[in-house]
């Protein structure tokens, strides 16, 4: 199966990696931005999510808090289990929160071609602005 | 318009205004401001002298570039009472820092064999993203014993030896370690990186001392013309990374509780005197110490690795550590603050501890020049040692720049080095490198760094440190 285009415009930043991401909705700006953050680092199409899964639970109510905490479980399951997340699936959990399931695929260096290594997601200048088209998120992730 | 004056010609003033509590102040050269002034890291000046129970002034080293939170060459101090601590002023690499060690050959013994040394460095040191220990895989007693001992553990497992931890910042351990205060993610991250180099910015540096400076504190300092020496770039790897970013919306929801308004969400923080605080430090005190004894691997397998290389017994190589210290730390020290002693958490993010002559905590061996400060250069320039001066003292908490730092994105450094040979230009200038990222080298190429010679020029200048001695590479081993 071909791998999903995931559009991201990188911003220019001295010593980190920074992007800008759109989508309709905060459930697709999520998604998005945890498969950018994989894709400027391994390259999403080489990444075959059917390996194992990984559920867990962000707050709902804080966006940024929401982006802040998948995006550094994201960095934990490639960095601590060698998981790379290659399918994202969101939905609305009961109470204050978001029900967050990465698909993942097992590192092998043999296929995957590591670009680019993130330490950490941070909250620096993160932030959801509303546009006319939906949703735009900042995100800058330490090297 | 600015907001920003040049005072003299190593002192940049950002007096106080709108939400600051204190005045900023960057150490810069005309030069360097001309050379393009990094104003998202200004900005990030002004805000760290936002925070509450900021002391002095929010200050900035030469090497100052664009972070998050603090700026990359940060330095701010916090009253120990009602004052708070930030992550963002640590950093995720908790204890990132350098090693120096020096050995009794010169360059001409290691000639014949540098690419044979290369080569062994470079197999024995794990490097790259995610690189791992395959035999050093840490269970939970052994983490807490590595948390609370440092450098020490390592010595104990055989990775060097006790005469090192003389030479170490805090002889390798700073106190209040609490492993309870890390979480298993932590645990799990860090349990296999032990004595791994990481991937970026850090490196193992096989370099030459080619110029001395100050000739009594080189003598102290055990460095001589001519001299092979290593330097050792790395900090706590995943594990550090993880606790930083635990205790990131912890002390988010911390600064709110309190009633402090951030300007930027990743200053987060706590007072010292909260229950966030102190699990704070004492979780970042773990981190510091798996750092320490991270290093004292790293610079045990560098000594086996010249040994086998060279073919020369440990006696003729005649390694041992000069100093090693943090520039990704937050610590309580006491410092004299207006004629008053204080005890203060002094956050030094991008920035090294620089102790004057006669301090209590400098070295029994260096105490009659002062703190060894370890400023490495980028891949294909000079690094320098310098000694703390009383300067550092009075203005900066006792804190000196730590690194060339960076000029260009990495998109940028990419883009200069696209269709060059970075490898083949550095082995011109007789530089052998060894990298495991495909895009490591066109990131860190020379052009990527401010000039560190005029970075170091500028603390001289200031009386913060003062130059001792110029090293330039040989070999470079990365990420």
């Amino acid at each position: 199966m071909k791998a999903e285009e995931i559009r991201y415009e990188v911003i220019e930043h001295t010593a980190d990696f920074a992007f800008e991401i759109q989508a309709p909705d905060f459930h697709q700006l999520l998604r998005l931005a945890v498969l950018a953050v994989v894709d400027a680092g391994w390259g999403l199409e080489t990444v075959e999510p059917g390996h194992s899964s990984h559920k867990f639970t962000v707050p709902a109510q804080d966006r940024e808090m929401a982006i802040f905490l998948a995006l550094s479980e994201a960095l934990y399951l490639i960095d601590a289990l060698e998981l790379i997340p290659g399918a994202v699936k969101i939905q609305s959990a009961n109470g204050d929160g978001l029900d967050i399931q990465f698909d993942c695929d097992q590192l092998d260096l043999e296929r995957h071609s590591h670009h680019m290594a993130f330490k950490a997601a941070t909250l620096h200048g993160l932030q959801v602005d509303e546009t006319e088209d939906g949703l735009k998120a900042t995100i800058l992730m330490d090297i | 318009m600015a907001v920003w004056q040049q005072m003299d010609e190593s002192r940049v003033l950002i007096p106080k205004h709108g939400k600051m509590l204190v005045d900023g102040i960057v150490y810069a050269s005309p030069k360097l401001m001309a050379g393009g002034v990094d104003e998202a890291a200004m900005k990030q000046v002004m805000n760290v002298a936002t925070l509450p129970g900021i002391v002095g002034k929010s200050i900035a080293m030469p090497d100052i570039h664009w972070g998050y939170g603090f700026p990359i060459g940060g330095v701010a101090a916090f009253d120990a009472r009602d004052g708070v601590v930030s992550p963002g002023g640590v950093g995720f690499d908790i204890n990132c820092g350098v090693r120096l060690m020096a050995t009794e050959l010169t360059a001409a013994d290691i000639k014949a064999r540098m690419e044979q040394l290369a080569d062994t460095l470079f197999q024995a040191i794990p490097t790259g993203v995610g690189s791992t220990q395959r035999d050093l895989r840490l269970d939970r007693s052994m983490m807490r014993a590595v948390c609370s001992d440092g450098a020490a553990w390592a010595v104990k497992q055989g990775f060097g030896s006790r005469s090192d931890l003389h030479v170490l910042e805090d002889q390798g351990a700073i106190k209040g370690a609490d492993f309870d205060a890390v979480s298993d993610k932590a645990f799990e991250r860090g349990r296999n990186q032990l004595g791994t180099l990481g991937s970026g910015n850090h490196f193992v540096e096989v370099e030459v001392v080619d110029e001395i400076f100050d000739f009594e504190a080189a003598e102290v300092f055990g460095l001589f013309l001519g001299q092979i020496v290593v330097t050792v770039h790395t900090g706590s790897r995943g594990f550090g990374h993880q606790i930083c970013t635990d205790y990131l919306p912890v002390m988010d929801k911390a600064s709110r509780q309190a009633g402090i308004a951030l300007v930027d969400r990743q200053l987060a923080c706590a007072p010292l005197n909260s229950n966030e605080g102190r699990q704070y430090m004492a979780a970042m005190a773990c981190a510091a110490n798996y750092a320490f004894a991270n290093r004292q691997i790293i610079g045990f397998k560098v000594q086996e690795s010249f040994e086998q290389a060279l073919r020369k017994a440990p006696d003729t190589i005649g390694m041992r550590v000069v100093y090693d210290v943090a520039h990704n730390i937050a610590k309580i020290e006491n410092h004299v603050v207006n004629g008053k002693k204080r005890k203060l958490c002094v956050h030094r993010k991008g920035a090294t501890r620089a102790l004057p002559p006669g301090h209590e905590d400098v070295p029994v061996r260096y105490k009659s020049v002062g703190q060894p400060v370890l400023v490495p250069g980028d891949m294909g320039s000079p690094s320098f040692v310098l000694k703390g001066l009383p300067g550092a003292a009075d203005e900066t908490f006792a804190s000196a720049c730590h690194g060339a730092g960076r000029l260009l994105s990495r998109a940028a450094a990419m883009k200069s080095a696209k269709g060059r040979r970075i490898a083949d230009e550095l082995a011109k200038k007789g530089i052998i490198v060894r990298a495991t990222g495909r895009t490591t080298l066109a990131e860190e190429i020379p052009q990527a760094y401010k000039d560190a010679s005029e970075v170091v020029e500028v603390v001289h200048t200031a009386g913060i440190a003062a130059k001792v001695a110029k090293m330039s590479p040989l070999v470079v081993v990365k990420g």
